[in-house]
């Protein structure tokens, strides 16, 4: 097409690409795709969030005309026992599942890191399992096996003499569930990103540390956690972003709408979720939404922060 | 690191026996992963009144295949057989990845190689919406497809879905990488249009990249509930987290545990199996961080 498309220079680096589109024929099809693009972008999430947004600032139950009423939404769900609840359980599961997760996640990707580990693919791929099974068919499996009465926790529990405990109907246990499952459904995928920093370590510093003598701890203390704290920053976020989210007491606690024993395991999207589609309570689940929404995006924007970083150096 | 510098200046002894320290340590951290998965199985096999005994469940006993057998003619209060939810997983799955990966795929082509005004902008549009926590939209979008009238159809799971920031992201760098622009030019010089050198050149050359988005695509939309219990009322059109959350919400005093765990087993089965065939595709592209 233009001529100075075949004088460009060879390097296939260059961030912006010299082709121009108005020549290259396909018209419809280029426009057509950019025209879905923008009106489904457009559409389901631009209008959602705007919308979402201005009914968190109105009165309405589904039915008339929603009538301006400022920030008393906001006020009446900070104030909301069960929100405010929501918001304490879900700083304390971020509290325990975090710090878990991401120690857990760099010990593991140590473990699957090692060249003579027996089996080490399919050590990989069974970690990952629970991230891929859906979230009711997790709770499914762990209502049965935490079962006070007949879960298989408890008989083994029992088996080697301890007592019985009443996992699900207590406050406590209910917590432990929560966090066991969470912990488990999402510890392959944040090894895996654990395992690809990992694999981006210079090896020559391992060699050169081993010939000065280093034991395997100090290489440990010295090389890899400040080698990795920049992915390990990276996971806690996944992590913080993931609890954030965390909608799994639904499916453990349906007696209570997900709200467990004492509404001990009730998180913000759990409430938020029953509030609008339980309740009707429009507004008040919009103002909840836009609250985490702020979070999660102040988060994610850290995310993106640390990822760049952490990225700049390898 | 540690392993291989040991492969080559150690002892073999040592080598043999922190070979055996690894394998014990591996076993130990495979059974929490594992063992839900195989108590849920055997599980599966035996009859409510045997699954309620407070002992340790080793193996199925007695062994029936009642729990299968009554999903597959729908003898539970929903009336319809467990193939039906599986099959609308199929269609709700299919009908948000397939289009999605086409779409996504082209768009990615665009913003890779070819230069348009508002490239940037649409593009920096696209990644914004990766940032947008799901509960800012969750109830106007509720409203909105209401509004549409789309309750009880699978559009609301499919069209909103079709141009994930994720997708576009992904591929777009993943088509600045396998495909060189030289054979863009020689395509063009051959007169080919765009279209011609996305379908004959762009897509062949970045098929892994696909199988990969598409997966994991492929398996977000299988285990979604959240927008799916927006959508349908209409028990026919369940997809497989409904029909299985039928059993978890139901109010009745003593559930049903064996029908439970084979729903478990039988809605969890496509996307494990889906899954275990592109697993090499997936676990590496994870781990060099492609998708994140």
């Amino acid at each position: 097409m233009q001529a100075r498309l075949t004088l460009r220079p060879r390097s296939t680096s260059a961030t912006v690409p010299v082709r121009r589109l108005g020549r290259a024929g396909a018209p419809l099809v280029v426009g057509g795709a950019l025209a879905l693009f923008l009106s489904i972008l457009l559409i389901f999430q631009l209008i959602p969030l705007v919308w979402s947004a201005y009914l968190s600032l109105h009165s309405w139950a589904g039915v008339g005309t929603p009538r301006w009423i400022g920030i008393s939404n906001y006020a009446r769900v900070l104030s909301d026992p069960t929100i405010r609840i929501a918001f304490l359980n879900t700083g304390l599961f971020i509290l325990l599942i975090v710090p878990l997760l991401t120690a857990l996640s760099l010990l593991l990707a140590l473990l699957l890191n090692q060249v003579l580990l027996p089996l080490r693919g399919a050590l990989r791929v069974l970690v990952f399992l629970p991230y891929i099974t859906p979230a009711v068919v997790a709770a499914i499996i762990f209502t049965i096996v935490f079962n006070e009465r007949f879960g298989q926790i408890n008989a083994l529990l029992q088996l080697v003499g301890l007592p019985a405990v009443n996992w699900l109907k207590s406050a406590t246990g209910a917590r432990l569930v929560v966090t066991f499952v969470a912990i488990w459904q999402v510890l392959g995928y944040t090894t895996l990103i654990t395992l690809g920093g990992l694999q981006t370590l210079p090896t020559e510093l391992y060699e050169a540390a081993m010939l000065d003598g280093a034991s395997a701890f100090q290489r440990f203390w010295t090389i890899t956690v400040p080698l990795m704290s920049g992915t390990l920053a990276v996971v806690s976020i996944v992590s913080l972003l993931f609890v954030l989210n965390l909608f799994s007491p639904y499916f453990l606690f349906p007696a209570t709408n997900g709200y467990g024993p004492e509404r001990s395991a009730v998180t913000v999207s759990v409430v938020q979720y029953v509030y609008a589609f339980t309740n009707r309570r429009y507004g008040d689940a919009a103002a909840v939404g836009t609250l985490v929404g702020i979070l999660g995006f102040l988060i994610a924007l850290i995310q993106l922060r640390l990822w760049r970083t952490s990225r700049g150096w390898s | 690191m540690k392993a291989r510098a040991h492969s080559r200046s150690e002892p073999t002894y040592r080598r043999r026996l922190w070979r055996w320290v690894l394998l014990l340590v591996g076993i130990t951290t495979a059974l929490p992963f594992a063992l839900p998965y195989y108590v849920v199985l055997i599980l599966s096999f035996m009859p409510r009144s045997a699954i309620m005994q407070p002992t340790l469940h080793l193996w199925p006993d007695p062994w029936i295949w009642d729990n299968y057998l009554r999903l597959f003619r729908g003898e539970w209060v929903l009336q319809v057989s467990i193939f039906r939810s599986i099959a609308n997983s199929f269609l709700l799955a299919t009908g948000q990845t397939i289009p999605m990966l086409l779409l996504c795929s082209f768009l990615a082509f665009l913003f890779a190689k070819w230069d348009f005004p508002g490239r940037t902008l649409l593009f920096g549009l696209s990644l914004a919406t990766m940032f947008i926590p799901y509960q800012a939209t969750l109830v106007a979008f509720y409203l909105l497809i209401t509004r549409l009238g789309w309750l009880n159809t699978f559009f609301p799971l499919w069209v909103p879905w079709w141009v994930p920031g994720f997708a576009i992201f992904f591929l777009r760098q993943y088509i600045r990488a396998a495909v060189p622009d030289e054979l863009l030019d020689a395509g063009l010089i051959d007169g080919a249009d765009l279209f011609r050198q996305y379908r004959s050149i762009v897509l062949p050359l970045i098929l892994p990249g696909l199988v990969v988005v598409g997966v994991l695509n492929f398996v977000n939309a299988w285990n979604d509930y959240i927008y799916s219990n927006l959508v349908f009322t209409n028990m026919h059109l369940y997809p497989s987290t409904l029909y299985l959350y039928s059993f978890q919400g139901s109010r009745i005093a003593v559930p049903e545990y064996g029908m439970m765990t084979a729903a478990s087993i039988l809605s969890g089965l496509p996307i494990i199996v889906l899954f275990l065939i592109f697993q090499r595709q997936i676990i590496s592209g994870l781990t060099r961080g492609a998708l994140r």
